[in-house]
């Protein structure tokens, strides 16, 4: 491998963050730009029976308000659930029906932000109220309806494995609706000129965006560009197409003028989507060996009344673990909020703070050390899907861990290890990310003088790949890092997948490598033809492309930088296509069409999954009863590390949230009105500096040759997986209080 | 561009006292009942759009505001000074962070009227006229102090304090007077990094 | 946020005649005020910025007592190493609360008269709120959530909990307050400037329209050099109390002379805990009446169905707190 592959690379765009030069959506500031607020309901649930916007019209600076009545032109999509790129399949603003707490009812223009928004202040509105409920009723729940039919997998007999199991756990593990609350705030500025239309948003899919807003006004997509260079955050936000987005670009077509959004952070709330609550549902039975007997993984997940929003869950966990017998079902069940979606670890960090507490309960009945638990029933084959797995390093991952954490020197006895004024508590958990394989292009422009241009629809939203794109390239081509420009964020440029499940470096890198191998092979045929030179006459399907040297069978080589120079354009471009034989034409389709057509993370022939495990270490104050992580460790296998400095960052930016999630995230609910209360980053707690202390990353080596050409694998959420879980049998360890609700705080413990 | 910090950092006034006993009436210029009250400062009125002097980054820029346009609204949309992010809009994330006469601060929550007079320092005015990062912009690069980067200006500028303030002294000090500034990407262990190696450079 | 006049007077004198003029409000530091302004909880129609009266921004650590310009800077203050020197608990107090940003900026007068963070009162999507919109109920009480609420000094009309750190500290070691107002000037026990919710949770103080605080003062007793603030939170920093406590204590050989304990994160008000206090004079320290003292702290509260770990809670901070101040007391940290 190449030097720049695999090696610790300043992110290329450090320069331009580190000097507030990298433009996100919302510092971009068109010429005569207005600004726009939304004015929200305060109630749930019921019919909007006025709405008066006199006030807000007579306030200074206010150009324009719009309703429901008065917004022309505005146009909804279909929602993601139901097959469409909109966040939801409810819009607001489309008539009077009020179906969640902070929907969008007005929007006003002004000439000031602040105007704007005292303007929706001004706004009053009457309302027929209905009781609502915010929180799912488990007891209503139903079988998600997938593509095949009913969400339910069985294999063997689960009830028979149950009454064979020498120790059984059978406990709920439950999950509250959280927020991404990336910090950057959701922004949309859009501006017409004549019939073309140039969005600026944050975006994890501009080509999802760009599609679906065409489509809608019923314009050619060349007349519609969506741009987002950066984005300050996402973590699953930024995806659909939402309302705050549609009703700017109405807004701007009405009043002539572009118009820029910032959506407030209490309305970040309510107007995209979130982490539906949930309630997971195990039984499991082992031998008492430790070996499964039966595993049984129901997961009851929150949706709107108007969408089935599924994150399936049970697909991840029952790829964990051998066992004979396996029962797993995903259900929903409704209550009155917007549409949940997918958020950083959608199926696996609710999922695996019940499956990984579950096992460590299971341990502690078989009186086993619970990564012994994990070892004998580690598998090297899919449990339900009896493929193999393409690679897997879930025990490896365990004992170097084990390793660096010192597990050794615990003491299992419940209480037994303490620190000063501190209980201490270790405890370790499995963390896993699906392998996402998708359909990429990306086009790769080389020029002689020693230059490269990659274009693709990709997009970084932190993730480095603006960096390990020019890794690739700079690897494939021979070249400098600095001398690899990426070009990514908007829609014009060739086909890449929305920046979610973790696919990006897989996916789009591998057609970034194939755009280069292309180049290699155009610029042989070049130079085979040419009367002169190291490889004039040699059979070009005999020239390979050697990290930047074109090589001949007879050991006749030639910088390929040096050949391009030699060809008489002087430069080349190709477009490189990823398409891994398992992805049907179906699943290429739906990622062209700007959908999500993942042929992971089990294919035909394999099961595809990162792996790690995680190790806490919890300390809690015999007074405070505050619940501090003095130590996290992970250890984790993904295939090539592209950049282990970005990769580092990823893993450790994982655990840090994975601590949040245990210990800080919840979206709190007033019961009678359906509503939100924390919502605002104060009182939504996410860790703040202090709260993180040591986070050791360990990166082992793995080689796969099957997910794609790169050896990659996706691990941006990988890091969150194993940790909730972790600290929950830490603190477990410590107290003998087994806390199965997140997050767990003092409260639970005094 | 070096900026000039002008407030002392020498700890705070002992006499800025109205008295020690008594006569606080008289020291006041105020007895009970006095109706000629001393006539405000500046005033301005709901609807005016008054003319402030910013010192930003060592210019003095001069620009109209309403009453309750805040500073960070001010340097963004005013004079377009986007570098400053707006997280929160609450003081309630540390994204607007800037340096206010030397104090780090949070501009979503001054009145860019309040602000009048003041030299502020912006992540804009970090780097020297012909490109050289400061230190803490170099650490922060070179310690992968970020990811998305949304916080990042305002993380590099209470950085810069923190250590000016004499509250880097250890990690566990850094991390509590870091605090102020959230990173939803996690990055706070590079952070401290960042922070430890300009603080050991400086002291080396 | 609506738009608003603005003064800024270089007197104290014409500063209240400004801000005793109906609608207008003092604004300081602004981090309190702004914020509520922009979430249209407050809507003045002018701010008075006292902020350019300098006479108020001093510190002065006395034997007999130390006082506090009441426009002295929080972080300021917070960094004296005289003051932490002589009375810790004041600077804990200080640093523990909100973030170095929001330290630099507010004002010590601003501090003790901060607002609520019940999301009821903060919220105006909520028509229940007798402290914003008197008369209009109190969604907490009405099957609201109630686990950020106050058990004690609450009523049936507002539960609303005071979150603040430094008054905890004031409260226990009485403090005394000084303003400034249209009557003249007037000196009362910091114990007494907050009142409580009753039928009328829309008043906060006894502050007359116009009334400025201008200086806080806290006689100093043995029981503040061996002083702690103990503030419990699901985070480490930059995050309200979920309990705390402000403490001193005066030890002879193994008898406690002087104890002091408020309460802080639970109640209305700045809230001391006087039987607590006396449960513990004359006699050891230990953490059995360490426990004790915290049980009694709280033995009139009033548990919310949200809030009753706050009972238990409340009390083991006490507990720790007071051990903290023992050791202090003893030589040690």
């Amino acid at each position: 491998m190449a030097q720049t592959i695999n090696t610790a690379v300043t992110r290329t765009d450090a320069p331009r963050k580190v000097t507030g030069t990298a433009t996100y959506a919302a510092d971009v500031i068109p010429a005569g730009m207005l600004h726009g607020a939304l004015a929200t309901s305060d109630v749930a649930l019921g019919t909007l029976t006025g709405i008066d916007t006199a006030r807000a019209e007579a306030e200074p600076g206010v150009v324009a308000v719009f309703t429901h009545e008065t917004l022309p032109d505005y146009k909804t999509v279909k929602g993601f659930y139901a097959g469409g790129p909109g966040s939801a399949s409810f819009w607001p603003m489309e008539g009077t029906e009020i179906r969640y707490a902070g929907q969008p009812i007005a929007y006003v223009v002004a000439q000031t932000a602040a105007a704007a928004r005292r303007g929706a202040q001004l706004i009053e509105a009457s309302y027929d109220v209905a009781d609502g409920e915010a929180h799912m009723d488990p007891a209503t729940s139903f079988v998600v309806e997938g593509r095949e039919g009913p969400m339910i997998v069985t294999k063997g007999d689960i009830e028979q494995g149950l009454s064979e199991a020498a120790q059984t756990v059978e406990a709920d593990y439950t999950t509250p609706f959280q927020h991404h609350n990336p910090m950057e705030m959701f922004a949309a500025t859009a501006e017409w000129r004549g019939d073309r239309l140039t969005v600026w948003m944050p975006s994890q899919s501009v080509r999802t965006l760009r599609g679906g807003i065409a489509a809608a006004y019923g314009l050619a997509e060349t007349s519609v560009r969506v741009i987002s260079p950066f984005v300050g955050g996402a973590f699953g936000s930024k995806a659909g197409i939402t309302p705050y987005t549609m009703l700017t670009i109405a807004a701007a077509k009405a009043v002539g003028a572009p118009v820029r959004l910032i959506v407030t952070r209490p309305q970040m709330f309510t107007v995209a989507t979130f982490r539906p609550e949930s309630v997971q549902r195990f039984r499991l039975g082992a031998a008492a060996d430790g070996k499964l007997t039966a595993f049984e993984h129901i997961e009851i997940a929150q949706t709107s009344q108007f969408d089935a929003v599924v994150n399936p869950g049970t697909h991840i966990t029952r790829a964990m673990y051998a066992s004979p017998n396996i029962h797993t079902e995903q259900r929903l069940a409704r209550s009155d909020t917007n549409s949940g979606g997918f958020m950083r670890a959608p199926n696996e960090m609710q999922t695996f703070f019940g499956l990984e507490q579950a096992m460590d309960e299971l341990a502690l009945k078989l009186e086993m050390d619970p990564v012994e638990l994990r070892r004998v029933n580690d598998t090297d084959r899919h449990p339900v899907d009896d493929v193999p797995f393409s690679s897997r390093s879930l025990m490896e991952s365990y004992d170097a861990v084990s390793e660096s954490f010192g597990w050794r020197d615990r003491n299992p006895e419940i209480g037994s290890m303490t620190d000063g004024d501190w209980l201490v508590g270790y405890g370790c958990a499995t963390a896993t990310y699906p392998t996402n394989i998708l359909a990429s292009n990306a086009r790769v422009r080389m020029q002689g003088t020693g230059t490269a241009y990659i274009e693709l629809a990709a997009h970084d939203v932190g993730t480095g790949s603006y960096t390990i794109f020019a890794q690739i390239a700079a690897a494939r081509l021979g070249l400098p890092v600095g001398a690899c420009d990426v070009v990514m964020g908007e829609a014009d440029l060739p086909v890449a997948p929305l920046a979610g499940g973790s696919c990006t470096a897989a996916s789009a890198g591998s057609a970034v490598h194939d755009a280069c191998l292309r180049i290699g092979r155009a610029v042989a045929e070049q130079v085979s033809a040419q009367s002169e030179g190291p490889l004039a006459g040699v059979d070009p399907a005999r020239i390979t492309l050697d990290d930047g040297v074109l090589r001949g069978p007879d050991g006749q080589s030639q910088p390929l930088v040096e050949a391009l120079a030699a060809t008489p354009a002087g430069e080349i471009e190709a477009v490189g296509e990823f398409r891994h034989p398992a992805l049907t034409d179906g699943l290429i389709r739906a990622t062209f069409a700007g959908g999500y057509g993942t042929a992971g993370p089990v294919t035909p022939e394999f099961a595809m999954f990162a792996f790690g495990a995680e190790m806490a270490e919890v300390h809690i104050h015999r007074w405070t009863h505050e619940i501090r992580v003095p130590r996290l460790h992970g250890a984790f296998a993904a295939g090539t590390w592209l950049n282990r400095k970005t990769a580092h960052s990823q893993l450790m930016g994982g655990m840090v949230w994975g601590i949040g999630s245990a210990l800080h995230e919840v979206t709190e609910v007033d019961k009678p009105r359906a509503r939100f209360l924390n919502a605002n980053i104060a009182e939504y707690l996410v860790p703040v500096n202090a709260d993180i202390r040591e986070v050791r990353v360990e990166m082992l080596e793995e080689r796969d040759d099957y997910v794609n050409p790169l050896g990659v694998k996706g691990i941006g959420e990988l890091g969150i997986v194993g940790t909730a879980a972790a600290i929950a049998n830490a603190v477990h360890h410590a107290t003998g209080k087994r806390l199965r609700t997140l997050p767990i705080r003092m409260a639970d413990l005094v | 561009m070096t900026h000039d910090r002008s407030r002392p950092r020498a700890g705070i006034s002992r006499r800025s006292f109205l008295s020690t006993s008594g006569a606080v009436g008289a020291a006041l210029g105020v007895g009970a009942g006095d109706a000629a009250a001393q006539q405000a400062g500046p005033d301005v009125a709901a609807g005016d759009q008054p003319t402030i002097t910013l010192t930003v980054n060592g210019q003095h820029r001069t620009l109209n505001v309403e009453p309750r346009t805040t500073l960070v609204e001010a340097l963004r949309d005013n004079l377009g000074l986007t570098g400053t992010k707006i997280g929160c809009n609450q003081g309630q994330c540390g994204a607007c962070t800037v340096l206010l006469n030397g104090r780090r601060m949070n501009s979503c929550l001054i009145l860019a009227l309040v602000a009048d007079g003041t030299d502020i320092v912006t992540v804009e005015g970090l780097a020297d006229p012909d490109g050289a990062l400061h230190p803490m912009q170099q650490a922060f690069a070179e310690n992968d102090a970020f990811q998305c980067g949304y916080c990042t200006p305002g993380q590099i500028l209470s950085a810069i304090a923190c250590i000016d303030e004499g509250h880097a002294t250890d990690a566990a000090e850094i991390r509590e007077y870091m605090s102020g500034n959230l990173c939803r990407c996690g990055a706070y262990p590079n952070i401290v990094a960042a922070v430890e190696s300009v603080r050991d450079s400086q002291e080396g | 946020m609506l738009n608003f006049a603005y003064h800024r007077p270089d007197s104290l004198s014409a500063a209240i005649d400004a801000a005793r003029v109906e609608g207008a409000d003092i604004l300081a530091g602004g981090t309190t005020m702004i914020d509520l302004m922009k979430i249209g909880v407050r809507e003045p129609s002018a701010l008075v910025d006292i902020t350019g009266l300098a006479a108020l921004e001093g510190l002065e650590v006395g034997a007999d007592r130390i006082r506090f310009g009441a426009l002295a800077r929080m972080a300021d203050v917070a960094d004296d190493a005289e003051l932490k020197a002589a009375a810790p608990v004041l600077t804990e107090s200080l640093w523990k609360a909100a973030s170095p940003q929001l330290r630099h900026a507010a004002r010590l007068g601003g501090n003790i008269l901060q607002r609520t963070r019940c999301p009821y009162f903060r919220d105006t999507a909520f028509a229940q709120c007798n402290k914003r919109e008197p008369g209009s109920g109190c969604a907490a009480l009405d099957g609201g959530e109630t686990n950020l609420h106050a058990i004690l000094g609450g009523s049936d009309a507002c539960v609303a909990m005071y979150p603040g750190d430094w008054a905890q500290a004031l409260i226990a070691f009485d403090a005394e307050v000084t303003t400034q107002g249209t009557g003249g000037t007037r000196t009362i026990p910091f114990a007494d400037l907050h009142v409580l919710p009753g039928d009328m949770p829309e008043v906060e103080t006894i502050l007359e329209p116009g009334e400025i605080v201008t200086e806080i003062t806290v006689p100093v007793v043995p029981a503040l050099k061996a002083s702690h603030y103990l503030k419990a939170r699901d985070r480490e920093s930059y995050a309200f109390a979920s309990a705390s406590a402000a403490v001193g204590v005066e030890i002879e050989g193994d008898v406690v002379g002087d104890v002091r304990i408020a309460l802080g994160g639970v109640a209305a008000v700045p809230w001391r805990a006087r039987e607590a206090e006396e449960s513990l004079k004359g006699g050891p320290l230990t953490e059995e009446t360490a426990r004790e003292a915290g049980r009694i702290a709280f033995a009139e509260a009033r548990p919310l169905e949200g809030s009753a770990y706050k009972i238990r809670l409340g009390a083991d901070v006490v507990a720790g707190a007071l051990m903290t101040a023992k050791s202090r007391a003893n030589g040690g940290e």
